[in-house]
């Protein structure tokens, strides 16, 4: 952000510095969500849903 | 406008973006260290240890982050600046870096966030583990290290992803005191 203002002191062009900072922080955004999903489902492996075990079919009685 | 303006000042926000990554990364670390410590005093039955971490945990989180910052920064760097002791230590080179005055600054406010939120989270652990942990006669560190703490962490995950967004945007306002993130 910090950069996006020097560019913006340096050039006087107001909107492209800024919309390329904020392009950057929804990349870091995506990234931090990404490896907090990550986490959430390898650390609470027990709140998944259950796998469908396929159970042999019952035997007919004849 | 035009494309080979943004293609030009590439390199530059890059190294800007760098700068933020590096500041969020060690203020995670550090601030969420510290979160551990404000969570167990504001758990902690002595009701002194628990009223300070409270009165800690309401102080940064009841002022803006850019006044503690300006705080921070200008207030205690005007006062180290005008103490020769510490001008010709060999603290001065971090004491003169804005950087350094911003990590500190930043860590302090998550770690009142985090703090809080952890509180919940160790709140949230059902009794009758803890209850579990005493009945196999682990001493309450071992019941914190093993079954509180793991548990807490697992809870509190969604809001902690959260905080920290907030606290790779908040960098943005470090941007006020001369570093170029």
């Amino acid at each position: 952000m910090g950069t996006a203002r020097f560019i913006i002191a340096q050039t006087f062009r107001v909107y492209e510095p800024l919309l390329a900072a904020a392009v950057y922080y929804m990349c870091l955004t995506f990234l931090i969500t990404r490896v907090f999903r990550f986490l959430e489902r390898y650390l609470n492996k027990d709140r998944l849903e259950p796998v469908q075990i396929s159970t042999p079919l019952p035997i007919e009685v004849a | 406008m035009g494309f080979p303006f943004f293609i030009d000042m590439f390199p530059q926000l890059l190294y800007g973006a760098w700068l933020t990554i590096e500041i969020s990364a060690i203020c995670f670390v550090l601030g969420n260290v510290m979160a551990i410590g404000v969570a167990l005093a504001r758990t902690s039955r002595n009701v002194f240890v628990s009223k300070l971490a409270q009165g800690y945990i309401s102080l940064f989180r009841s002022t803006p982050f850019l006044t503690q910052v300006y705080i921070i920064y200008y207030g205690c760097g005007d006062l180290f600046a005008h103490t020769p002791a510490l001008r010709h230590s060999f603290l001065w080179p971090f004491l003169r870096d804005a950087f350094w005055y911003g990590i500190l600054a930043l860590s302090i406010n998550t770690a009142a966030y985090s703090g809080n939120i952890l509180r919940g989270g160790l709140e949230a652990v059902p009794f009758g583990e803890i209850e579990a942990g005493r009945a196999f006669g682990m001493s309450r560190f071992l019941i914190f290290w093993r079954i509180s703490f793991p548990r807490a962490i697992r809870i509190i995950l969604p809001t902690m992803s959260g905080e920290t967004i907030l606290l790779m945007k908040t960098t943005a306002l470090l941007s006020t005191i001369t570093i170029l993130d």
